[in-house]
């Protein structure tokens, strides 16, 4: 009888497989044709895309390549990111781009709205990303 | 003239064994591994929270307890790397957003 099992990461036959979860792939697909279709001019966008799209797919992309590095760093491909720590890199990534950065770079508007839209995506992380790889192998009863 | 300086040995209050001392509340019996000095640690713990009271950013990283057991402390520490490594991760990703939208 087959069953699965969470073990450590022992042999980088696993690949990526953080980066396969539907949720990602369409947060990172979504954000690359937007940059690319605004950088080449090729179509224009409606307001809250072009305010909001960004920061709403920020946290998963981000988050999600955060947890493969982790994981490979740490050998462990059970390893989740407590929720805490989901909050804190919520308020981090507030700050960096809400606060900071705009004193910097005229590139950077801060809009309260942008946090909300982080914290939907962060949320979004929480509930389909943040989840082990679950290695299945065939193993005797 | 301060005779505490010169001594660097204390009897621990727990196992009467005599032990190393530097001085610091932190110190523990070499033989039992308790503190040596469990009264200067609580004026410590309190001397902290006061001053905890008074900080307005919150704390992010756990706090290692000099008074957390062997195994209480080694599994903070184990977390406190994960958090050190998370912070530094995700640092290099928001550097690298930055950096590429200009």
């Amino acid at each position: 009888m087959a069953r699965s099992s969470i073990s450590r990461l022992d042999d980088s036959r696993v690949g990526l497989p953080e980066l396969r979860r539907p949720l990602f792939v369409v947060a990172a697909v979504l954000y690359g044709l937007y940059k690319v279709l605004r950088l080449g001019n090729w179509a224009t966008f409606p307001p809250y895309v072009t305010s909001y799209l960004a920061d709403l797919t920020c946290l998963p992309i981000l988050l999600t390549l955060t947890l493969v590095v982790q994981r490979r760093l740490t050998r462990n491909l059970a390893f989740t990111f407590p929720t805490s720590w989901l909050v804190a890199a919520w308020l981090y990534v507030s700050v960096i781009f809400e606060v900071i950065v705009p004193q910097w770079s005229a590139h950077y508007i801060s809009d309260p709205f942008d946090v909300v839209a982080y914290a939907l995506g962060t949320l979004a992380f929480r509930y389909w990303l943040n989840r082990p790889v679950l290695q299945r192998s065939a193993a005797p009863s | 003239m301060d005779n505490a300086a010169a001594t660097n040995t204390k009897k621990c209050p727990h196992c009467g064994q005599w032990s190393a001392w530097n001085l610091h509340h932190e110190d523990r019996c070499t033989h039992c591994g308790r503190l040596l000095d469990p009264r200067a640690y609580q004026r410590a713990i309190q001397q902290d929270a006061e001053e905890q009271k008074n900080e307005k950013a919150p704390r992010i990283f756990i706090k290692i307890d000099p008074a957390d057991g062997t195994f209480t402390r080694l599994w903070k520490y184990v977390v406190l790397s994960g958090q050190v490594l998370f912070a530094a991760i995700i640092s290099f990703f928001v550097w690298l957003g930055v950096a590429l939208a200009g």
